[in-house]
């Protein structure tokens, strides 16, 4: 009995290879997580205030878990004073530095002491976008 | 009168003089000579479960069974020898026979057999007193054969017919 | 004629052994033999295992492009961003095992287009492939060749895989994945 089971489990296992047998194969696995987006205010207009950045990173979290991000539909330059602010960094993003107009001195790299924004990108500029002045967080 | 020789007399001194003769001949026509001017080489190959690589006597390669030629690390070859001695004459081949050759890493072997020749059987030197000869066999590979470089020799002979 | 082989007559020969001597043939009834070495070389079966998962870590809805190089660098282009925190970024490894300095060919499969999300929610995907022969990544971003093929030294190489992640503009949020299989023979 154990002799046949052997040999069936071994035709098993043949047959579930399914590759030449000269061949060796392995996978791995591939993950993304896509954070949910939520939009806090629209129009926000300029100058912005980093009390409405703390406003919206104050607002409920989203079903979905990921770190927040502050995405800038167009250079704000109210958010220059908000960099000044101790605190408030932003992860650097290629070719931010050429899209901006005037002296935007965003630091290169840290996190935010509330611990909710974790990177910044500029979209407007680089994707031709100039019309929309709202900010979109984020929330881990 | 001299009576005539005994028949067993006369053998005798006979074969002396056919030796003489032979000997005489030896020192002036072609002494037959064979040497080796490149080695048999069954290239790389995998295992796998075992079965036999037969290499032909113009050197190409066929498996059966679970190994897998590879077509790198050295190309196959047939061994070549050369012939020389008396213009056409025909000389014999002499293969080793099956179950004499083994080719072996240190600690582990495998058989080589089918010895083959190109010409087979027997041969004919030519114009100039020269021939090559091309020697293939079959190499059985064990089931998971263990890696490594495997070596031997063989022996090939050549006679006047 | 007769009496020039008076004298082998005296000694006894008889004539039909002279008629024997003088019909052996100008051959020497040499033979020879030489030996010849054979060899043959056998490989061990070559392997592979993989030692590292392809994450991507967090990023952002928005149209655009995640690269994330053969060496775990991740860049962006357009709409989408990624984010630092959440979990590392790495491209994935393979280890290979072979004989020596032998080549081999590669064949990839798996998600070859797209990761999936919930509620069958899809983004596209190009892998970024390279084969080395020692575990440093080159940091590869160009999706459009893969490595068909790579080469043992000492037995041993590597596979890295990155890979270029299309994002939308309204990506549903949440984990995407799939999966990348290498498979490797001597050729």
């Amino acid at each position: 009995m154990r002799g046949t089971l052997a040999a069936g489990a071994l035709l098993v296992l043949a047959l579930a290879a399914g590759r030449p047998v000269d061949a060796a194969s392995a996978g791995a696995s591939v993950t993304v997580r896509v954070t949910q987006s939520v939009v806090v205010q629209a129009l926000l207009g300029a100058p912005l205030s980093i009390n409405d950045i703390l406003d919206a990173l104050r607002a409920p979290a989203g079903p979905s878990t990921g770190s927040v991000l502050i995405r800038l539909a167009q250079i704000a330059p109210a958010l220059t004073q908000g960099v000044a602010a101790p605190g408030f960094a932003a992860d650097a993003v290629p070719g931010m530095q050429a899209a901006m107009a005037g002296a935007l001195t965003l630091p290169l790299s840290g996190t935010l002491q509330r611990e909710l924004v974790a990177a910044v990108s500029l979209i407007g500029q680089e994707a031709g976008n100039d019309a929309q002045p709202s900010i979109t967080v984020a929330f881990n | 009168m001299r009576s005539r020789p005994s028949p067993s007399r006369s053998t005798e001194p006979c074969h002396r003089w056919v030796a003489l003769a032979l000997l005489a001949a030896a020192g002036t026509a072609g002494a037959q000579t064979l040497s080796n001017t490149s080695p048999l080489s069954f290239g790389a190959f995998t295992a796998g479960s075992g079965g036999t690589i037969v290499l032909s006597t113009a050197g190409a390669r066929s498996k059966s069974g679970g190994v897998l030629l590879v077509s790198q690390g050295g190309a196959a070859a047939a061994a070549q020898f050369s012939v020389t001695g008396t213009a056409s004459a025909v000389y014999t081949i002499t293969l080793p026979v099956d179950g004499t050759v083994l080719l072996s890493d240190g600690s582990n072997s495998m058989a080589l057999n089918g010895f083959a020749s190109s010409p087979a059987g027997t041969g004919i030197l030519s114009g100039g007193g020269t021939a090559v000869l091309s020697i293939g066999a079959t190499l059985t590979v064990g089931n998971a054969q263990a890696p490594g470089s495997y070596t031997g020799s063989f022996n090939v002979t050549v006679n006047y017919q | 004629m007769l009496n020039s082989l008076k004298p082998f007559l005296r000694h006894g020969v008889g004539a039909a052994c002279i008629a024997v001597v003088g019909l052996v043939p100008p051959i020497a009834q040499a033979a020879d033999n030489a030996s010849a070495s054979a060899t043959a070389e056998v490989l061990v079966p070559i392997a592979v295992v993989k030692a590292t998962d392809l994450v991507f870590g967090n990023v952002v809805p928005g149209n655009g492009d995640i690269t994330l190089s053969t060496s775990g660098a991740r860049t962006r282009s357009g709409g989408t961003a990624f984010s630092t925190s959440g979990a590392a970024p790495t491209a994935a490894k393979f280890d290979i095992t072979g004989s020596g300095n032998n080549t081999f060919s590669i064949l990839y499969t798996g998600s070859d287009t797209v990761l999936t999300g919930p509620a069958a929610a899809t983004m596209a995907i190009d892998w970024i492939t390279e084969a080395v022969t020692t575990a440093t990544p080159t940091n590869k971003t160009d999706e459009t060749t893969d490595a068909s093929t790579g080469t043992l030294a000492s037995g041993a190489a590597f596979i890295y895989v990155g890979a270029k992640l299309t994002v939308g503009g309204a990506q549903a949020a949440g984990t995407y994945t799939g999966n990348v299989v290498v498979t490797v023979g001597y050729n």
